[in-house]
């Protein structure tokens, strides 16, 4: 009986068969372009997370859900004697004071529903209107770059699901923890062969079997806590720095929508802002020499509200912000077109408006970082967006 | 009927092919799906704990625990005594959610109404509530489904709306418990104010759908009004309110008359909300938000438009009467389309192997199926926003889940294959007319176990 790796080499799975057993580290010569897109899922809170404490509105506005400014003790990190930092995110702070990190500040995609879904829905197809495409604006993008070939295996989704994002017309491969034990090849290729028949799951099986090669089996085998975003980190870092991993990574995290009992400096908010900052922080250490020619973005659906809401949180906005990390990033900066905190400059006199547009930050990204040329993005990628200009010189 | 119906019947209609199914359905397949429909068959738990009991339970628990940490302020070995009060509180909590998950589960394996049983999780989907890191509602959201939804399966539309957002899990779960009108008597003296959670998610998620033409001062409005909506605690028995309860409390009510959808409440005291809440349930936006989604359900996940007027056109008529709606999508020809699949969901893949394999002992489903629901993240009450879960083939069947639903099989062969016949569960648990191959080739499985394992991990059995 073939073992699996020969069975995937030998025949019907060749063209997808990466057959490099065991881990083969990206060399120092890997100078492929990577892009991890981290979503944050539930409308992170951007006034807690990147607070305008010098806004003149910025007090009284939050109210009891304002930090205190840079100077005091437990205040937020000053980025630009206007824009700080919330005081859990001294990992970013440290990001962005190497020239690594950039933040966005008033941004959401182009939507003001304040509805999760659809927000989320525009946020990752790059449509105008939530549910009207069916694939993401980074599989489009991949796809125009991509040998058709190898498509599967530029980007990956870590998680139980493939993200709106990277779905498309073929499957992105995706990885997630393992806890049962690896069936014996024989088995397996008995499985195969049954849903060799199958056009919709046959396709996605394979897929996940070279992909699997890919790690070898002492990685493969190796278990990952599920749905820990750290975790989920983890398993992106080593594909990664695969000689032949993806170049393009999308992780989620939720438990961002924070209606109640958000906290300021401590508290809910500030424990996910601290996990947060970890990972992001852990994810250049792994990284090595990769992280060089990486950009993580970190996007969420919308902004929460300015003021605190009954019960000590904060309802759904429209403004938020964004990161972005690497080194790959012209950083140390805050961009933005700051419509202020005041009560006649708020959106329905209760939301940030959102003044940078979410998709001229990926389009940035995706035009100076993988040189997509504008017309693709104007057109194919974020559908008449001509009007939307690349944030400048971001990368 | 030929015995593809009877198949797709007991599958896709119902839980899986099983030997008590497939008997039942005899020559009337739709007749026996169609007639689920009806209050000849209830799928209500019983010895399901109250949600009430449970989450006042969940409150003292809270309050002993505040009142140890005042009493043992100052003493040396406090944060050790404490921490053993936490560790026994956790424990207790987690064997009543335990047992209610497996009320839940034992339910599903076991009922003779396995097609309202599905319907009974659709709505509970629809109505989605999670459990995930709230104290006080943990262990009482099947209590809730059980109470607000199983209850409300013989009704119309609106008094099932109205009973779900009565609900205490629900009133804590999208926070509308501590929302409080600004202008109330305690909004006055508290300063305190509104949350929005709850009205907003009622009209994108319950009732007209995000494109049902409602705005943020529909949202703000139904806010208003349904303040005052709570639950009882402990501190609140002066006002005759019992803890762990449903209740009005006036003086959090927001006064006055609000304006929704353009039309003015008026009305004193939690009708106003009951009023709102039943206007909404008979709206056109919800009937054809509702029709889509339960097509999208019986039939195929981008369903038909002519399918979905189809049924909204019931919803209308019959003003949310659920049993004629759902005797109309139980009956709709593109559901009975052999072509139309829908991928289980990891519950129902459970549920489907369990009922076929008509094993007794509940430990060893217990094990299995908990280690599969965790990392298949399909716990129940757990999903991951108030959509609950997207009820589509694409969410649930990427590469990486697939693989581990075939690992699952695998792992259930090896445990099981030996106590069991695996050619009998086959011929009741596939579709024997219409896989030739399939059958051949788990005949010619190398053990028992491995033949389970291809009956378990085959597409066949993993579609409905």
């Amino acid at each position: 009986m073939l073992s699996r790796r020969e069975f995937l080499a030998n025949g019907t799975l060749a063209s997808l068969a990466l057959s490099v057993p065991g881990l083969a580290f990206a060399s120092n010569k890997d100078e492929r372009k990577r892009i991890i897109l981290l979503i944050l899922r539930g409308g992170m809170d951007g006034l807690a997370a990147l607070p305008p404490y010098a806004d003149r509105h910025y007090r009284s506005g939050r109210s009891k859900l304002a930090l205190p400014p840079p100077n005091e003790s437990g205040g937020v990190f000053d980025l630009d004697g206007f824009f700080g930092l919330h005081p859990s995110l001294a990992g970013l702070h440290n990001l962005f004071e190497a020239g690594e990190m950039v933040a966005v500040a008033g941004t959401a995609p182009p939507y003001n529903g304040r509805s999760h879904f659809d927000a989320q829905s525009v946020l990752e197809s790059g449509a105008l209107e939530p549910h009207t495409l069916r694939d993401g604006w980074l599989y489009r993008a991949i796809e125009t770059i991509g040998d058709s070939n190898e498509f599967e295996h530029l980007a990956m989704a870590f998680g139980q699901s493939v993200p709106l994002v990277l779905r498309g017309e073929k499957s992105v491969s995706s990885w997630a923890p393992d806890k049962f034990p690896e069936p014996n090849d024989d088995t397996m290729a008995r499985v195969l062969d049954l849903y060799n028949a199958d056009e919709v799951l046959g396709p996605r099986l394979r897929l996940m079997m070279a992909t699997e090669s890919m790690l070898g089996d002492e990685q493969g085998e190796r278990s990952i806590r599920r749905s820990a975003l750290g975790q989920l980190a983890e398993s992106a870092t080593s594909f990664l720095t695969h000689a032949k991993g993806p170049q393009f990574a999308v992780l989620e995290s939720g438990g961002w929508d924070t209606h109640a009992n958000q906290g300021t400096g401590a508290g809910s908010l500030a424990n996910r802002l601290t996990a947060l900052d970890k990972v992001l922080v852990k994810l250049k250490s792994d990284l090595g020499p990769v992280w060089n020619h990486t950009v993580v973005l970190v996007v969420t659906e919308f902004g929460r509200t300015v003021a605190m809401n009954g019960t000590r949180g904060t309802d759904h906005g429209v403004g938020g912000a964004a990161f972005l990390l690497g080194g790959a990033v012209k950083g140390g900066r805050v961009i933005s077109d700051w419509p202020g905190l005041g009560p006649d400059q708020l959106l329905d006199g209760r939301d940030l408006r959102a003044t940078i547009d979410q998709r001229s930050i990926f389009k940035a990204v995706l035009g100076e970082h993988l040189g997509i040329p504008a017309e693709l993005l104007d057109e194919t990628i974020f559908p008449n967006s001509g009007n939307v200009a690349p944030l400048n010189a971001i990368v | 009927m030929t015995a593809l119906t009877s198949y797709r019947a007991a599958s896709h209609f119902g839980l899986g092919g099983s030997r008590q199914d497939l008997q039942a359905i005899g020559n009337d397949p739709v007749g026996w799906v169609v007639d689920q429909a009806s209050a000849n068959h209830s799928v209500e738990i019983a010895g399901m704990p109250d949600t009430a009991v449970q989450i006042s339970r969940n409150q003292s628990r809270q309050q002993a625990r505040r009142q140890a940490q005042r009493r043992m302020s100052g003493r040396e070995d406090a944060a050790s005594v404490i921490e053993d009060e936490q560790r026994r509180y956790r424990h207790e909590i987690q064997d009543a959610l335990r047992d209610t998950l497996d009320l839940r589960f034992e339910q599903a394996i076991n009922t003779t109404a396995p097609v309202k049983e599905r319907l009974a999780w659709f709505w509970s989907n629809h109505f989605s509530v999670s459990q995930a890191g709230r104290q006080q509602i943990i262990s009482a959201c099947a209590s809730f489904e059980n109470e607000a939804i199983r209850s409300s399966l013989d009704g119309y539309f609106a008094q099932m709306l109205v009973k779900v957002v009565s609900n205490p899990v629900m009133l804590l779960y999208l926070d509308n418990a501590q929302s409080i009108g600004p202008r109330s008597r305690v909004g006055r003296r508290r300063k305190a104010g509104l949350n929005e959670n709850l009205a907003r998610e009622v009209l994108e998620l319950h009732t007209l759908g995000a494109d049902g033409g409602y705005t943020q001062k529909d949202v703000t409005a139904l806010a208003a009004i349904l303040t005052g909506w709570t639950v009882g605690t402990p501190q609140m028995a002066r006002l005759d309110v019992k803890p762990g309860q449903f209740a009005f409390v006036e003086a959090m009510h927001e006064p006055g008359a609000h304006t929704l959808l353009d039309k003015t409440y008026k009305e004193p005291g939690a009708k106003q909300a009951i009023n709102a809440l039943k206007d909404l349930s008979v709206h056109p936006a919800t009937a054809r938000f509702i029709a889509t989604k339960l097509v999208r359900h019986f039939s195929i996940d981008t369903p038909a438009l002519r399918d979905i007027e189809y049924l909204t056109d019931y919803f209308i008529k019959s003003d949310g009467h659920l049993p004629t709606v759902h005797k109309a999508v139980l009956a709709l020809t593109s559901a009975w389309e052999p072509a139309n699949k829908k991928l289980k969901s990891p519950y129902e893949l459970v549920v489907s192997t369990w009922r076929g394999l008509e094993l007794p002992r509940l430990s060893t489903r217990r094990e299995a199926t908990e280690n599969v629901l965790g990392t298949m993240n399909h716990m129940p009450f757990t999903a991951p926003s108030p959509a609950g879960w997207p009820d589509t083939n694409e969410y649930w069947g990427s590469p990486a889940a697939l693989k581990q639903r075939i690992e699952w099989g695998v792992a259930l062969g090896r445990r099981l294959g030996n106590r069991i016949n695996v050619m009998d569960v086959a011929s009741v648990m596939l579709d024997a007319d219409t896989e030739p191959v399939l059958f051949r080739t788990i005949s010619r499985a190398e053990s028992p176990a491995q033949g389970l394992a291809l009956l378990i991990s085959s597409p066949q059995f993993q579609w409905r």
